[in-house]
């Protein structure tokens, strides 16, 4: 019916074809085994890259390149998943648009294929606005910030009010090129050096043969540091290091090395403030404060399987004025405010609690999704398996 | 259906019956020591609590690769008799030849040639205890995927031998002639104190016990009374040190002392008197525990998956021959078996989850049962309604080969083994874990249908039109519930890891296996419906299907990366491979032309959407 | 709606530069609880006391302690992990025996002592040495605590002079008592997001700067000792050299030559007489006190005659020892070497 009318225009003649293709069942069934293909390979090449290159690089991504070893050209070898999820999206759209009437008959395919939009629209939410991140908290330890556990800031502190520190936090992109950075409050420019995105740092005086550092001020004055590979475990951090060279308008103050690896801040004065510099894991300050009270861990008796882990936390809010304790547990996160506190993990022999902090807008959408397509499978089936039973028994 | 077949039928089933329950009434009688009852004590390992027989049978398993110990003139030794000579005898258990070493480079590092056979005894190793120690320990440095076969040899035998030493040192320290007696003395001359030394015991036993408590591999001493927390089961030396300490010695203590003073005298009497004493005390304070592991050690005894597995044999050749004569009577049969088979395979899988206190599928050994069950069940179903044997025969195969592997996956010990805290709740154990399975098992079942339409329509003459029509239906059907369950279940995985960690999808391993099955099962029907395969590609598709479920099942495991990296089987790699070329190969034979098949099935007319739905 | 797709993966990270104020953090305190980690991936923690000073964990120790009376005289404090039962209780019992020179035992006595110290066994361990085997003439002492735990051994050893480590005995008693013993670092979940931070590699400490006198082999140093060698001679004829410093005067020239005097049961002299058998070599601007003893008869366990061949400096309130000690041909034929090692020494 739809169809209908929109053929008897001249226009259409013009799409008709292209349409054709986008809505035929052939391109799904491509489709289909393109994406089963980037998966097995996507699966396999884990074993390598650790599990967060291969997301970025085979599911959030329009083509999987492959290049020869050595060579400088790639070649794209697959669809990534960004681009099968978008095609997949419309050859759906555009099926229904061409074929399907809006029957009893059909509803449970409908709602089915409704479903999968919806789920495939909602991992792309999810994949562009969620935010991951961590909060590991000692046993009494009080945080009101977590921190990206593979994505490192520079942070520029101005520490000269004795009430509260003020920070500019310059995430990693800006730091992998040679930039200069400025900043209208602060009274000097940042200028890059070098960025290396994993390093070794080894005291100066082991290896002699190491030219003297560019830095200048600082502990940095006493450190080589060579580039490394980064690297693929998914337990292994890298260790991100660069000089930066801090010039004012009386001229240069010197070059510092910063590295996630030196965690105590240096410091310099300028036009009558005092500053302090540091490469960290990136922070995500909250309006709130978690302090982890109590970490039990409870294993098997006579073993070392563990059977449960929970935190008990305070959460001290004082712009919405809440201070009460929270029990957080593997299945049982705590959320507010939009966060989602999980379980995840711990450390320093049950001393430390590693909890997963999510936040992602988009939450809800595989909900929804979920229980059109359950809602659409069982109303499909249902239909087809009572009418074989009632066809076998004529 | 003639009058005689009914009761032939039953003469069948009672004759299986007979073949599964025979393990209960044992042909040679018990000489003089309880030892079935004593296997049926119950004890704390690896946090469970479990019969004796079972510590018994898990660990000569790992040892020796077997449950019984074949001796000279056809004799056996069983788990429960080997381990209580271990426990109390354990001169004469040092003698038992049962470690197995095969590997040659392993023989050479112990100074032995090949020649020197395959199975040797505690007694044999004992002078080379350090060697193999410190090669172990060089080994263990290795990552576990990176070894070579001598290292992970190497390390199995460390194992092996550890878990023999831990053993032997769980109720009495070797070379103890009277433990009651020691017990007995410890009882008069100590003065109990929280200063050990001051209790008067004597440095060395007190260095004896406190190695007895920290060797000892299970906890065979209850809790006081009226404690029933699992976690407080002491380990033997534990509870004589606490003993010492504090005073109280635990009746279990004093019940093993004598039953292991009695055993070594050679003393049946004594024995069995306080192997009932014991039982007796167990009943009145711990009833529901020692009822269980009661019903646990008769589970062992019935090894019920292994019954199943050879009544499937009998079913798939029954189905097999049905089709080439007396079609109805052996289908009968056939069909009548399956069931039989099926309340044996649920009677183990019901026992197992009331023994675990957890739904069905709690890690791969279970998974293999369940898909065999699940197999079965569908393949009853489709058997009622087509009653062409079909359904019985690939049944059948399905459960025999998925409790084969099951059969093997125990070979690594206890298989029910306590849950890691993320995988704790039987909420989602039930729900999530139950329809991916399920999904397992049924694209399984539609893949062995697609052989069996295979293999019947190029090798033989027998796939007549109507046969090949019963059989595109039946995968068509599975195919469908295929998809549904592993759909839900794929759904249901995301939720729980949402629920639990923050996100729905991380494309771990695992859940892109289970993905790749709802993608796979999609295609078909996808295929199906838009007219790109008939009743022939369909089938191949289905085939296909059995590649893509064990590489979800079994071949994400062996990457040893990821969330679901709960075990890791070197061996099975081979047949994985195996496997899928064998498949690779049907897949080519469905796919030949049709006139070199043997079976008149006809060409297919291109067919609409419409004209598919309305005969599905 | 393709156009979104893409322009929005193009642009995926966004991250703006922020600007935000935090209130001041208070810096994490400096636990005064150390802890180190076993090779079987145990964690034990302990918390010394008082008076004992920490020196640097070097070699097998995982760490390493000092305690001084006034006289100067030092009690060394290490610990050790070792893997599996590292030769179990009696083997490392009597190894810590043959070290002050007794004899072993076959059986665990009075001087070994369980002590239960969070919910693990320890083996509390008191022996002294039957004669003096220190230089100076005095006897030793050793405390010790063995930890059996999860696949290692762990070894906690005080040794020094006999008075002062036995006054030490309770802190040591009470050092054993703040053990915490735990497990290693585990995670569960996705993938472990508990990746250590990275740290900078500590330098190694400077040893002892000489010239090794042909034939002298270097031996492992030990908590009193900062440079050892052993020169082997004909038929098996051994000498042991040791330098060994500390601070102050360590008892001044005479007692201490006079602790060597008694050490080859020679009478004891007095200031005058050091003087006039005394020599001094002066090298690299120091000026040793050489002194050369030899005993009159054999002594008990060698059946020759002993030869101590010994040089004293004292500068910048520190004294250097340096001994060689063995079969006395042996030690004359090597007086040489032993000078010309003298003036290879630098002393920092």
């Amino acid at each position: 019916m739809f169809t209908n009318t929109l053929a008897q225009s001249r226009a259409w003649d013009f799409f008709k074809q292209p349409f054709r293709v986008l809505s035929s069942l052939r391109l799904t069934v491509v489709c289909l085994g393109l994406a089963m293909l980037l998966i097995f390979f996507g699966t396999l090449a884990q074993v390598h890259l650790g599990i967060h290159a291969v997301q970025a690089r085979y599911f959030q991504s329009l083509f999987v390149f492959w290049s020869p070893p050595g060579a400088g050209w790639k070649i794209p070898v697959l669809p990534g998943g960004y681009l099968l999820g978008t095609v997949l999206l419309i050859n759906l759209i555009a099926a229904h648009a061409a074929r399907f009437q809006f029957s009893r008959k059909k509803a449970g395919i409908i709602l089915l294929h409704f479903g999968v939009i919806l789920l495939l629209i909602g991992q792309l939410l999810t994949g562009l606005m969620a935010q991951e991140s961590q909060l590991r908290l000692d046993e009494g330890e009080t945080r009101a910030y977590s921190e990206a556990p593979r994505e490192t800031e520079l942070a520029v502190i101005d520490v000269t009010n004795p009430d509260y520190d003020q920070v500019v936090a310059i995430p990693e992109r800006f730091l992998t090129r040679a930039s200069t950075i400025q900043q209208p409050t602060l009274p000097f420019t940042l200028k890059i050096r070098r960025f290396l995105p994993n390093s070794q740092l080894v005291m100066r005086g082991q290896d002699s043969s190491a030219s003297s550092s560019e830095a200048t001020n600082g502990v940095g004055v006493n450190i080589a540091v060579s580039e490394i590979p980064r690297t693929v475990k998914d337990d292994e951090r890298d260790l991100v290091s660069v000089f930066v060279e801090v010039e004012s308008m009386e001229g240069a103050l010197g070059t510092w090395l910063l590295a996630n690896a030196i965690s105590d801040p240096q410091s310099f004065t300028c036009s009558g403030r005092t500053f302090e510099l540091v490469v960290r894991q990136r922070r995500f300050y909250k309006q709130f404060a978690l302090t982890l009270l109590n970490f039990t861990h409870d294993r098997y008796a006579g073993t070392d399987i563990p059977k449960n882990f929970s935190s008990r936390v305070r959460l001290v809010d004082l712009e919405r004025n809440e201070n009460r304790d929270v029990l957080i547990s593997m299945n049982d996160p705590l959320r507010y405010r939009g966060y989602t506190f999980y379980q995840s993990g711990f450390d320093n022999d049950d001393k430390t609690s590693i909890l997963q902090v999510v936040k992602n807008p988009a939450m809800i959408i595989p909900y929804v999704a979920c229980a059109l397509v359950a809602l659409g499978l069982v109303t499909q089936f249902s239909m087809h398996l009572f009418g074989f039973i009632r066809k076998r028994n004529a | 259906m003639k009058k005689r077949g009914p009761i032939f039928t039953w003469v069948v089933i009672a004759a299986s019956a007979v073949f599964v329950l025979a393990p209960l009434f044992p042909h040679d009688p018990e000489s003089g020591f309880h030892l079935r009852e004593f296997g049926r004590l119950p004890v704390l390992l690896n946090g469970r609590i479990k019969p004796l027989d079972t510590v018994a049978r898990n660990s000569l398993l790992i040892i020796h690769g077997r449950q019984t110990i074949h001796l000279q003139h056809g004799a056996t030794l069983s788990a429960i008799e080997w381990l209580t000579e271990l426990l109390m005898n354990p001169g004469q258990a040092d003698e038992r030849e049962i470690f197995v070493i095969r590997n040659p480079d392993t023989l050479a590092a112990l100074g032995w040639g090949v020649e020197a056979g395959k199975y040797f005894s505690f007694r044999q190793l004992f002078p080379h205890l350090q060697e193999i120690e410190q090669q172990a320990e060089l080994a263990q440095k290795v990552d576990g995927q990176l070894r070579s076969p001598f290292q992970r040899d190497i390390v199995k035998l460390y194992e092996r031998v550890l878990l023999y030493h831990r053993l032997q040192n769980s109720i009495e320290i070797p070379g103890t002639d009277d433990f009651k007696s020691d017990i007995e003395e410890l009882v008069k001359t100590i003065h109990p104190s929280t200063t050990p030394m001051e209790s008067g015991i004597s440095p060395d036993a007190l260095q004896r016990y406190a190695f007895l408590a920290e060797t000892g591999y299970f906890f065979p001493i209850p809790p006081v009374p009226p404690q029933t927390d699992p976690q407080q089961w002491r380990k033997m030396g534990e509870s004589i040190l606490s003993f010492v300490t504090a005073g109280n010695l635990h009746p279990a203590v004093k019940a093993y002392a004598a039953m292991a003073s009695a055993y070594a005298a050679g003393d049946p009497e004594t024995f069995n008197a306080a192997l009932s004493d014991y039982g007796g005390w167990l009943q009145e304070h711990f009833a529901a525990r020692a009822g269980k592991t009661h019903v646990e050690s008769i589970f062992n005894t019935l090894q019920p998956f292994y019954s199943a597995m050879v009544i499937y044999v009998l079913i798939f050749i029954l189905a097999c021959a049905s089709w080439l004569v007396w079609e109805q009577r052996l289908g009968a049969y056939a069909y009548s078996l399956l069931i039989f088979a099926f309340i044996v395979h649920s009677c183990g899988l019901f026992t197992r989850m009331y023994l675990e206190g957890r739904p069905p599928v709690t890690n791969l050994y279970s998974s293999a049962v369940f898909i065999g069950w699940a197999a079965v069940f569908l393949g009853i179903v489709l058997e009622r309604f087509y009653r062409n044997g079909i359904g019985s025969a690939t049944a059948s195969m399905v459960g025999f080969i998925t409790l084969l592997i099951a059969h093997h996956l125990s070979m690594d010990g206890d298989t029910m083994e306590m849950m890691r805290a993320v995988l704790d709740t039987n909420g989602w154990l039930a729900t999530h874990v139950v329809c991916v399975t399920l999904g397992y098992a049924s694209t399984f079942l539609a893949g062995f249908l697609a052989l069996t339409y295979i293999l019947r329509g190029s090798l033989t003459s027998s796939l007549n039109q109507e046969t090949a029509r019963s059989l595109a239906r039946m995968v068509y059907g599975i195919v469908c519930f295929a998809t549904l369950f592993s759909f839900v279940g794929t759904i249901l995985g995301g939720i729980w890891a949402d629920q639990s960690w923050g996100r729905f999808w991380g494309w771990d391993p695992k859940e892109n296996g289970a993905l790749l099955i709802v993608l796979w099962n999609a295609m078909i029907l996808h295929a199906r419906w838009g007219g790109l395969v008939k009743q022939r590609g369909l089938m191949v598709m289905a085939v296909f299907g059995n590649i893509v479920t064990s590489w979800s099942w079994f071949g994400v495991n062996m990457l040893g990366i990821g969330l679901h990296s709960y075990g890791f089987m070197e061996s099975a790699f081979p047949w994985l491979i195996g496997f899928c070329v064998s498949q690779l190969a049907l897949m080519a034979l469905g796919s030949l032309p049709l006139h070199l098949w043997r079976s008149p099935v006809e060409m297919q007319r291109p067919t609409s959407v419409r004209t598919v739905a309305a005969t599905s | 709606m393709g156009a979104i797709f893409f322009a929005t993966v193009g642009c995926k990270d966004n991250s703006k530069i922020t600007i935000y104020r935090v209130p001041k953090e208070t810096k994490p305190q400096m636990a005064d609880q150390v802890s180190a980690t076993g090779d079987a991936g145990a964690i034990v923690r302990w918390k010394a006391p008082s008076g004992w000073q920490e020196q640097p964990a070097t070699g097998f120790r995982k760490g390493s302690f000092i305690v001084r009376d006034p006289d100067g005289r030092t009690a060394d404090i290490s610990v050790v992990s070792f893997p599996e039962s590292a030769g179990g209780l009696l083997a490392n019992v009597n190894r810590w025996r043959a070290q002050l020179k007794l004899a072993p035992v076959n059986e665990i006595d009075q001087s070994i002592t369980p002590l239960s110290v969070d919910g693990h066994q320890i083996f509390f361990v008191e022996i002294v040495s039957d004669k003096p085997v220190l230089d100076g003439g005095m006897k030793s002492r050793v405390l010790g605590g063995i930890l059996g735990t999860g696949g290692e051994t762990w070894f906690f050893k005080m040794s020094g002079e006999d008075k002062l480590v036995a006054s030490q005995r309770d802190a040591f008693r009470q050092f054993l008592e703040t053990l915490q013993i735990g497990r290693g670092v585990a995670t569960t979940g996705t993938s472990t997001n508990a990746p250590t931070p990275p740290s900078i590699e500590a330098p190694e400490k400077a040893p002892l700067r000489y010239a090794l006198p042909v034939g002298w082999q270097e031996q492992p140093l030990s908590s009193m000792r900062v440079g050892s060698f052993k020169v082997s001679g004909q038929n098996g004829k051994e000498a042991d050299v040791s330098v060994v410093s500390l601070p102050g005067v360590a008892g001044g020239d005479l007692a201490n030559v006079n602790r060597w005097r008694d050490q080859l049961r020679l009478s004891p002299i007095d200031a005058n007489a050091l003087v006039q058998s005394a020599e001094h070599i002066k090298a690299n601007g120091h000026d040793f006190l050489v002194v050369d003893l030899v005993s009159e008869s054999p002594i008990s366990e060698q059946r020759d005659k002993v030869r101590i061949l010994a040089a004293i400096l004292n500068e910048n309130d520190h004294s250097w020892f340096v001994k060689m000690t063995g079969e006395d041909q042996l030690v004359t034929s090597q007086k040489t070497a032993f000078v010309g090692f003298l003036r290879s020494l630098a002393i920092p």
